[in-house]
């Protein structure tokens, strides 16, 4: 057993005093890797909230109706001191944009608004909604494919083949304009940098510049497209939103859009070249993906499991919580560390081997709870798509040397590059 | 204590004292009921707890709220009259020997 917990936060182990700060800032997976050997499941993050990096515990707290979404009023207030602490300046101003944007995303709502709004987004990406989509997201795969493999030569698996291929999913489900998927794409790389644990002021005002820009594209071509009528799912979520009588609901379809299918931009293409890293990296299970496609399920959960890509989320107590004997007070920060989760070696046998074979069982790469993403069912789709075009036996992917690590100093877990050559190969 | 059975689809059945006000879901959790997944920890918003309750349990049971309708609705495994999701059955002393089925695959 990860050990018993101690009655009071102020007894939990300091990560600080366990973990140099720049250790885990290059690579929090190591370093919780190397917790888990000292029997460490919760820690106090040194910045007044806790960290927690069991499977165990991270389930039963994400469970907890009481440990809810963070306000945006605590994000902003932290990214500012983020700022702060890393350059020594003030934040820049003018981060209205950036403010609502997260205030319309469900992961900051609470109670009531909570509810409504998630079920607007959710109702739309339930299983067999999803796979209503899945032919579209094979054609759109096949014509990146076929754009990357006309071009010849290394391309990059994230910024080439998996970046275009949901941006342009999304961007045709939500009725934005081809011509924009490329600029949405460029925006949501951009804003990659608010989850940077030390930002700089460039890194600040690049979020703020592109959110703003972000905001007003999709905003703008989505109502765009609502009003011309012929889009289904716009409609059904509009429909959804207007029936929300509830003060601070997103004030129109843009905004509800913009906010929360930001993840479905950036986070799967993250999730999908994540995946297919790496099982491209491991020759014998590429194979039998290829002699077995219908194992692409396990390929994907696999890959996720260990490169989930959002890597951490922070919730807040909202009242007093109580687990296992431990007290955590009303108003505290709580990070989960979904990742670290994942490779907990009490839930996990060899957790952190690649094996295709594991028995089914969640992972927390979606969070847990009523709070579990939305999303994950879209990802899942998509991600096995890519995985099934990727080992089919007319395609052919090789991963080129250097190996990537890690892009450091960051919640998203990614590879700087992931260079590839993709060629298409005659039947035999 | 009232006890639930839940049938497996290749007829196995595994019989559960749950006590009155615990789910099934729960009980089926707790006692490595194949099948029975709860991916979201009983908030109706996973449909990974789906099971088809014996029609004659089916008046005794509260209707499905607006979420588990949205859930139930929405799941790829076939679905019919008597589908419930497990998280938002609790037990009572009225449910006492109420028969699930466990589908194939959960989602
Ligand atoms: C279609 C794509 C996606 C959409 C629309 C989406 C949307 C959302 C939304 C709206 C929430 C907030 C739910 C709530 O608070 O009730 C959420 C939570 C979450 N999402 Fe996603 N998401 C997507 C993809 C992803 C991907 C690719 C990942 C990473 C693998 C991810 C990881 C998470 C996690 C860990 C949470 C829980 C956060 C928490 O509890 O603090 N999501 N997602
Ligand atoms: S446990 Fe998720 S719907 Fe029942």
């Amino acid at each position: 057993m990860g050990g018993s917990l101690p009655r009071s936060v102020d007894d939990l182990p300091l990560l600080p005093d366990l973990v140099a700060p720049q250790a885990w800032s290059a690579d929090l997976v190591a370093a919780s890797d190397g917790l888990f050997e000292r029997g460490v499941r919760v820690l106090r993050d040194g910045e007044g909230g806790l960290l927690v990096i069991g499977d165990a515990v991270m389930r039963a707290l994400a469970q907890d109706p009481a440990v809810g979404g963070t306000p945006v009023e605590f994000l902003t207030g932290r990214a500012g001191d983020r700022v702060r602490r890393a350059t020594g300046a003030a934040p820049p101003s003018g981060a209205a944009a950036f403010d609502a944007f997260l205030r319309n995303q469900v992961f900051t709502m609470n109670a009531a608004l909570h509810v409504a709004v998630r079920r607007v987004v959710a109702r739309h990406l339930v299983p067999r909604a999803v796979l209503g989509m899945a032919g579209h997201a094979e054609r759109v795969l096949v014509g990146v494919l076929d754009e990357v493999t006309r071009v010849g030569g290394v391309v990059d698996l994230e910024r080439d083949v998996a970046g275009p291929y949901v941006t342009r999913f999304w961007t045709d489900q939500l009725g934005v304009p081809a011509g924009a998927a490329l600029r949405v794409q460029q925006l949501v790389h951009e804003m990659n940098r608010m989850f940077l644990f030390a930002p700089t002021l460039e890194d600040r005002a690049r979020v703020l510049a592109a959110t703003e820009e972000y905001l007003e594209l999709v905003g703008r071509t989505v109502a765009m497209a609502w009003e011309r009528g012929d889009n289904a799912l716009l409609g059904h979520l509009a429909r959804g939103l207007d029936g929300i009588d509830l003060p601070g609901a997103p004030p129109d379809l843009g905004a509800l859009v913009a906010a929360n299918f930001f993840d479905g931009f950036h986070t799967v293409a993250v999730a999908v070249a994540n995946a297919a890293r790496c099982l491209l990296a491991d020759a014998p299970a590429a194979e039998r993906v290829r002699r077995a496609p219908s194992l692409v399920a396990a390929a994907f959960t696999e890959g996720a499991r260990l490169t989930a890509p959002l890597m951490l989320t922070t919730r807040m107590a909202l009242g007093d919580v109580e687990h296992a004997g431990l007290r955590i007070p009303a108003g505290t920060p709580i990070t989960m560390a979904w990742i670290a989760a994942n490779r907990d070696p009490e839930a996990y046998d060899e957790p952190g081997g690649y094996r295709l074979d594991r028995p089914p069982r969640l992972g927390t790469t979606f969070g847990g709870g009523a709070r579990i993403c939305p999303g994950r069912g879209a990802t899942r789709m998509l991600g096995e798509v890519a995985l099934r075009a990727l080992t089919a036996t007319s395609v052919q992917v090789r991963l080129e040397s250097p190996q990537p690590g890690w892009v450091p100093g960051s919640a998203i877990r990614r590879h700087p590059a992931i260079p590839v050559v993709v060629r298409r190969v005659a039947a035999a | 204590m009232p006890a639930a059975r839940f049938v497996g689809v290749d007829g196995t059945e595994v019989l559960l004292d749950v006590p009155a006000g615990q789910t099934l879901r729960q009980a089926a959790l707790d006692n490595l009921v194949p099948g029975i997944i709860g991916e979201c920890g009983g908030f109706a918003t996973c449909g990974t707890c789906h099971v088809v309750v014996d029609e004659r349990f089916r008046p005794l049971l509260p209707a499905p709220s607006e979420d588990e309708e949205i859930v139930l609705e929405g799941l790829l495994t076939p679905v019919t009259a008597t589908s419930r999701l497990a998280c938002q059955i609790a037990m009572t002393d009225e449910l006492d020997g109420i028969t699930v089925h466990v589908p194939e695959s959960q989602g």
